[in-house]
């Protein structure tokens, strides 16, 4: 297998990322942030900041950048900084101190006087639940509101009341922040009137064209970088406050400016996963066959409502095969920090109540809970006529429980101290694509470029992009270079949505075939090494009858620098034949300290269908983490917004997530399947899916453990002392 | 923001009686958050770690006088055997590179309700070493503190050292944590047995405004114990007598609900700790005197 190809410099810290950047007589921006939730700010005295040593400007909302609200087909809008006085959050971005040093700029931001004019903050979601709002319609154009039910069936009601066997229950999932190592940062360069940007983001050109519009310059005359992105996970879709602020301020000082959130800021001036409460209904007949599935779910929002977190429609609006479905999705404005995509939007906490709520089916109904999740496969979405394309989630179940030993766990097991309980959980994370242009070039030298604008955000990208090219191409990996991370190549590789190996893999399967008869054509071209021959490409070799020459010989022997052709891709015509998902069954085993009720993942494994696997090393990297992810929003992980709106724990020791010592073995299995009628590789995402359904499993093992059902993530010492 | 940086203990404590304002740093595992939190902005800070005198411990007039400066890393592999239950306490300190860092001197300091070293201290009958250009005094640990991040010390007064005498008796340490490393203590307690002494000594972590010991619990476990003959006889420790040394620590806390944990929870772990700790180190007494015999 070949290596990752960041993993050496990455390891050995060699990797450029854009903090890392400093060009000369570069000064350092610091973020002024609000301290009430709900308010005016009435005025702001920045005296003693301008006086403080190094201060090179103040930005205010009284004496602002000026910045225009930037829009994107994909993205909706996004919100720029200091351009009016409202606070609507605590932490909100609302001034921006430059000066030579960060250390000036940090200490001269904490003396700016804010004075507000405090308004009530509405902070709660439980306070808020009784006047929640319908919630736009889905990414898909569902409405909020869609039921599916039987003919004859009335109502939902109805057919749950006719169910043998029911389950009404109600979870809830907390506030979470990416929380990447990387913090939101920029570097901004003016030069001649044209911006260079050095800042993490999941997709270079959508950084640039946001930063464009914001800037009101032309697309042309800014270039966005990301070699290198620490993390983003959904919270780097966004153009952030430092790449705005810090390229206003530096085409307003003609000075390069650095400008990076302190670990504290990320949490409330980038944007979170909405907390939610789920009520979950599901009817079964005494075989365990679902009759009635109804999911309403409650999300928070920001006070002018943006993202809501689709937990209904993205797992019980597809998952399983029932004859009545009643699905809601409502929202709950609130003075908090902006939400926003983050891994497996919808599906996360969604899978946290379906799949708790079908754990407790199984219960009730006294059957194996991976017995009631086969018998329950859809092979449609309910209501759909479009079949799953290639699904295989059975066999990740049958291979998962044999994997685990699944059978064990009817003892009542304990060891020593701990209470040791089994769970299970489906995942499903759908297959998606984006539109997405490669540009492929053969070099003299006999290796070959790769090229998009897009992010490799740590899931491998770049390393497929080059065994893609390879494999189009029929050579070697390490003869194909892959270019991203800059927003002058072919747009294409936005690293969201688990889209990023399909797209590219798409364009790059166009592409290739497209540089491979251009390389033809110059090879029997007018003065091309076999001029007017039949020729045939293999292997990086141009034949002939009786001849052959690498693709770098018929190159140098037309005196040609390159030969170059975009592949370009896009969903097409699938989309009317079937419904594309990846799927996968997840195992865990917890311990349950008797005395003290500590919780402790102890194994887990997860079995995923995802297509075919692009690089083991890559996928399995990508799994693991999300694996990991979700045992934090499980047992740690949740931002406690306090009355004032002021978070409790926005920082590192006491936002929790999983240390080293917390996760002790992660097993992962794939299925093989290549989905071709997804895409011409064959590859479906697996990045978003693999943090969908762990919470549930080991809440369920929890309750396997112990007997307590809990229905709130992340599960506290007190939710299990008897 | 001035920085001193004396190179003498002599020096340490002349900066610290002109500078009474300025805050002493060792390790800065406890300071540099604040400072990076902006919960204070002290006019000065005095760097410790120039000064030699506080980098060492060493057994003298048979105590181990364990400089303020020894960072945890070495309080592990150097101290197991003289201060074994602070050995445990500061393997839970936060991760490798804090405990190559802190020290306990800085979290005596720093004097939080939540400090990993103060209930093994506290069970151990260690003493701060105090000292200031008036002269240096010792101060029982259970006397150190005085409140939420407040202790004895003067304005013009450096932790030189903590003397601890060598255990006579086993010791040990429990903590819980919503994680398994990087964490600050839900609670956790500390249990010496000193059968020279025939006493028992104790230490609440993270569930009081103050780490404090459970003087009557020791002393009603300590009794109990002499009444039984126990410390001769070595038996068995009784499991309801265990369980009501448990009841006896829960009531001398006085925890509160954070973000960590309830009250409730924190009474409820404190009981088991106390119960639990107290088995293991008497169960270790007895297989002293098994294997001595």
């Amino acid at each position: 297998m070949t290596m990752r190809t960041d993993a050496p410099l990455k390891t050995s810290g060699a990797a450029r990322y854009g903090l890392d950047v400093t060009p000369p007589g570069t000064v350092y921006g610091y973020v002024v942030t609000s301290t009430i939730a709900h308010g005016e700010i009435t005025a702001m005295d920045v005296a003693a900041v301008r006086a403080a040593p190094g201060v090179l400007a103040v930005y205010t909302p009284f004496d602002p950048l000026p910045l225009r609200t930037p829009m994107s087909p994909l993205l909706g809008e996004t919100w720029v900084p200091l351009q009016d006085t409202e606070v609507t959050y605590y932490g909100q971005p609302v001034g921006f101190v430059v000066a030579e040093t960060f250390e000036q700029a940090r200490d001269a931001a904490l003396l700016v006087e804010v004075t507000y004019d405090r308004r009530p903050a509405r902070t709660s979601l439980h306070a808020g639940l009784a006047d929640a709002l319908d919630a736009p319609p889905s990414l898909h154009g569902e409405p909020p509101t869609l039921q599916v039910l039987a003919d004859g069936v009335e109502s939902i009601e109805d057919a749950l009341a006719a169910s043998a066997v029911r389950v009404d229950a109600t979870y809830e999932t907390a506030t979470q922040n990416h929380a990447a190592m990387e913090p939101h940062s920029a570097v901004a360069v003016w030069e001649d009137g044209r911006l260079t940007l050095y800042s993490g983001t999941q997709g270079s050109d959508l950084q640039a064209a946001q930063l464009a519009q914001a800037l009101d310059v032309e697309p042309a005359r800014v270039r966005a970088l990301n070699p290198f992105v620490g993390g983003a996970f959904g919270g780097k879709g966004h153009a952030g406050v430092s790449a705005f602020l810090g390229a206003a301020a530096a085409r307003d000082l003609g000075r390069p400016v650095k400008a990076a959130l302190t670990r504290e800021q990320v949490f409330t001036a980038t944007a979170t996963r909405p907390a939610t409460v789920q009520r979950l209904r599901i009817g079964a007949d005494a075989d365990g066959r679902l009759t009635a599935l109804a999911h309403d779910s409650w999300s928070s929002t920001t006070a002018t409502p943006s993202f809501v977190e689709p937990t209904s429609h993205g797992t019980s609006r597809e998952w399983y095969t029932t004859p009545n479905l009643a699905i809601t999705q409502k929202m709950v404005p609130l003075h908090v920090p902006p939400t926003t995509f983050m891994r497996a939007p919808g599906e996360a906490p969604g899978s946290f109540a379906l799949e708790s709520a079908m754990d407790e089916l199984a219960v009730a109904l006294g059957m194996d809970p991976v017995e009631l999740r086969l018998r329950n496969s859809s092979i449609a979405p309910p209501g759909r006529d479009l079949q799953w394309s290639s699904k295989h989630l059975d066999e990740c179940f049958t291979l998962g429980a044999q994997r685990f030993g699944w059978a064990q766990r009817h003892r009542r097991r304990v060891d020593r101290d701990w209470l040791v309980g089994y769970g299970t959980a489906t995942a499903m994370f759908p297959a998606l694509r984006f539109p997405c242009a490669v540009r492929i070039t053969l070099r003299p030298d006999d290796t070959a470029e790769v090229a998009t604008s897009g992010a490799d955000p740590g899931t491998g990208l770049r390393t497929v992009l080059s065994l893609f090219g390879a494999e189009a191409l029929a050579i070697p990996p390490e003869r194909v270079e892959a270019a991203l991370g800059d927003s002058t190549l072919p747009p294409g590789g936005m690293s969201g949505g688990s889209t990023a190996t399909a797209s590219v893999g798409s364009a790059i399967a166009v592409g290739a075939p497209a540089v491979i008869d251009a390389l033809v054509a110059v090879a029997t071209g007018p003065g091309g090494l076999f001029e007017g021959r039949e020729v045939a490409y293999a292997d990086g070799r141009v034949f002939a009858e009786g001849d052959s020459a690498t693709f770098g010989e018929v190159l140098r022997a037309a005196g040609r620098d390159e030969v170059t052709a975009i592949g370009t891709s896009a969903p097409g015509e699938e989309m009317t034949k079937h419904s594309f998902s990846s799927f996968g069954a997840q195992f865990c085993e917890v311990r349950v300290h008797r005395w003290t009720r500590e919780v402790r993942m102890s194994r887990m494994l997860g079995v995923f269908d995802a297509g075919r696997i692009v690089h083991e090393q890559a996928a399995r990297s990508q799994i693991m983490g999300g694996m990991i992810w979700g045992v934090s929003a499980a047992l740690h992980e949740g931002l406690e917004i306090e009355e004032s709106g002021r978070p409790a724990n926005g920082d590192f020791a006491s936002y929790l997530i999983p240390v080293n010592a917390d996760i002790p073995t992660v097993d992962v299995e794939f299925v093989r399947y290549p989905d071709t009628l997804h895409n011409p590789v064959g590859a479906r995402g697996l990045g978003e899916i693999s943090v969908v359904g762990v919470a549930a499993a080991i809440a369920n093992a929890v309750y396997d453990a112990t007997g307590i059902r809990v229905r709130r993530i992340p599960i506290v010492l007190e939710d299990l002392l008897e | 923001m001035d920085f001193l940086a004396p190179t003498s203990w002599a020096e340490a404590l002349e900066c610290k009686a002109a500078h009474p304002d300025a805050v002493a740093i060792a390790g800065g595992t406890d300071v540099m958050v604040e400072l990076n939190f902006d919960h204070r902005r002290p006019p000065a800070l005095l760097d410790l770690n120039r000064v030699p005198e506080l980098a060492d411990w060493a057994l003298d007039d048979g105590r181990v006088r364990l400089g303020a400066g020894v960072p945890y890393v070495r309080v592990i592999s150097e101290l197991g055997h003289l201060l074994p239950g602070l050995a445990m306490a500061a393997r839970t300190v936060g991760s490798p590179q804090i405990r190559n860092r802190g020290t306990v001197g800085g979290n005596l300091g720093a004097a939080s309700p939540a400090g990993d070293s103060h209930p093994a201290l506290l069970a151990a009958f260690a003493s701060v070493e105090i000292g200031s250009v008036r002269g240096t005094r010792e101060v029982p640990v259970a006397e150190f503190f005085t409140g939420v991040k407040r202790s004895v010390l003067e304005p013009d007064e450096l932790i030189s050292a903590v003397l601890v005498t060598p255990p006579s008796g086993p010791q040990q340490f429990s903590k819980i944590g919503t994680r398994n490393a990087m964490v600050i203590a839900v609670s956790a307690f500390g249990f010496a047995l000193h059968p020279d002494t025939r006493t028992v000594g104790t230490g609440i972590g993270s569930a009081a405004p103050t780490p404090r010991p459970a003087p009557e619990a020791a002393a009603f476990l300590a009794g109990e114990l002499e009444a039984a003959g126990l410390w001769s006889s070595r038996g068995a420790l009784p499991a309801t007598l265990a369980t009501e040394f448990g009841r006896r620590v829960r009531d001398a806390a006085a925890p509160i609900d954070d973000v960590r944990g309830s009250a409730a929870y924190r009474s409820h772990a404190l009981s088991v700790m106390a119960r639990r700790t107290a088995t293991w180190a008497w169960d270790a007494y007895r297989d002293e005197n098994r294997s001595a015999a």
